[in-house]
């Protein structure tokens, strides 16, 4: 394959915007190259201006380009600090688990649910078990194959769920549409209602804007079923 | 030993204010969610990082630089200015066992006061970041004032007195012209104490000018000193060496 040149994009009134491909980022190109739409970008694209080379006690050497003019030392510390991080495995019929990290205050989730195509399922949390290992603590707070020690309870977390929905009820109701008028709607207004609703229930998206207007998107729906 | 004290003046950062909750995840974190942008939490921790190493300390950052957190770290997203602030008093959370030792003190007819290097100028009640933490956490009845650099603060009518303007707790001043406002209410600084974390601005000025003084530890542990007539780890143990002194 030879070397790209540059990356076209057609829009559906047949205008055209193009771009330099040595300008795209290295990660983009990458994912163009992996879906086969060209060679991967050359392994040596620019030359930094300065690099860095550490080196560790154990012989160990890594090296960090800088593509600043002037560089200098101003100071290297370390920060030790017991952090904690939640660990949310997810079972979805595959070989592995999905595993999501949780890093707002995990031990203080109290609750979750899950809202889609399968249905939905509600799972209360609460501290059930505390070992030590070394110098780690494991808090688990929910554990499906540990059910001596984590009976499922899920009123609570259905509870909340279904004030949520009575409350995005309301928020629908304000607008004067229908569930199904909204659905009908094309993305941006649907989109700016979206912003608006998840701002009065409180909700925000943990990784990625889109999951929050799916999730908007998917009670949306769920009412729209409710109401026929 | 106990003492018999008619006035207590609190430090208020990393005293009153335990500020271990505030944590960069969680507040730029928080703030980037709210206003929509959560695939930008990353970017805009490191900037408030480099934000940090060029000033020193992120202290130093909300009282002098707090514009570029907003321009910088956000971007000028004007929207995430009042959300920092939210975000950052929720975080915030008391000095350990705060509630109950204010109840207690103020039982025994002890004057409160807050003694603060606010470096912000003051603004009505609510608007610096002191008067702010102590509406959010219900302890603004147990202060009658608060005194800063850019002046005092009453804080039961929200009127300002300028003469402390320019005078700092490092040099000293604003002990002196604190000790002079206490003697004019028949309070000798003999009869106050002091408690705070940092011996160079809480305990050695304020010691030198008469106080008694009680350093707090709960947070950090800035050393020892001769300066010190209390040392305590949690505000409760305040009951323990501390009386209202009638007359």
């Amino acid at each position: 394959m030879s070397q790209p040149k540059r990356l076209i994009i057609e829009f559906e009134d047949g205008s055209k915007k193009m771009v330099e491909f040595n300008q795209l980022k290295k990660e983009l190109w990458l994912g163009l190259s992996k879906m086969g739409l060209c060679p991967p970008p050359p392994a040596l694209s620019e030359l930094s201006d300065h690099y860095l080379l550490l080196k560790w006690k154990d012989g160990w050497q890594e090296v960090v380009g800088i593509k600043k003019k002037n560089v200098e030392l101003l100071r290297y510390y370390t920060i030790e600090r017991t952090e904690e991080v939640g660990r949310m495995a997810l079972e979805v019929g595959e070989e592995y688990p999905v595993l999501f990290l949780i890093k707002r205050l995990p031990r203080q989730i109290e609750g979750l649910w899950v809202i889609g195509e399968g249905g939905e399922r509600y799972y209360s949390f609460a501290e059930g078990q505390m070992v030590k290992e070394g110098g780690k603590i494991e808090h688990t707070l929910y554990d499906k194959k540990n059910p001596n020690l984590f009976k499922e309870n899920s009123q609570r977390a259905e509870t909340q769920f279904v004030k949520m929905m009575d409350a995005m009820k309301e928020e629908i109701k304000k607008g004067g549409f229908t569930p199904q008028e909204i659905l009908e709607m094309d993305l941006d207004h649907r989109v700016e209602r979206y912003k608006a609703w998840s701002r009065a229930l409180g909700v925000t998206a943990m990784e990625k804007q889109e999951d929050l207007y799916g999730f908007m998107q998917r009670l949306l729906m769920k009412l729209g079923e409710a109401e026929g | 030993m106990v003492i018999e004290v008619k006035w207590i003046g609190f430090d208020f950062g990393q005293c009153l204010m335990d500020p271990s909750g505030l944590r960069n995840y969680l507040v730029i974190g928080d703030v980037c969610k709210a206003i929509g942008e959560p695939e930008r939490i990353e970017e805009r921790i490191h900037k408030y990082r480099v934000l940090k190493e060029k000033f020193g300390s992120y202290s130093i950052i909300k009282e002098g630089h707090r514009d570029l957190i907003m321009s910088y770290v956000f971007d000028g997203v004007e929207e995430a200015k009042e959300i920092f602030s939210i975000k950052e008093q929720e975080h915030l959370a008391m000095g350990s066992g705060l509630g109950e030792a204010l109840h207690y003190l103020r039982q025994e007819g002890i004057h409160l006061s807050v003694v603060a290097e606010l470096k912000k100028t003051l603004g009505p009640m609510g608007t610096d970041i002191v008067t702010r933490f102590l509406k959010n956490k219900g302890l603004i009845g147990f202060f009658e004032e608060m005194v800063t650099p850019q002046g005092r603060i009453d804080l039961r009518d929200g009127s300002i007195d300028l003469k402390y303007k320019g005078k700092t707790k490092e040099e000293g001043n604003l002990y002196d012209e604190l000790a002079k406002d206490l003697r004019a209410r028949g309070i000798d600084p003999t009869e106050g104490a002091i408690v705070g974390d940092k011996l160079t601005t809480d305990i050695t000025p304020s010691k030198k000018r008469g106080f008694k003084t009680i350093q707090f530890i709960g947070y950090i542990n800035y050393g020892s000193s001769g300066d010190v007539d209390f040392v305590i780890s949690d505000f409760r143990e305040l009951k323990n060496i501390v009386k209202g002194k009638k007359g």
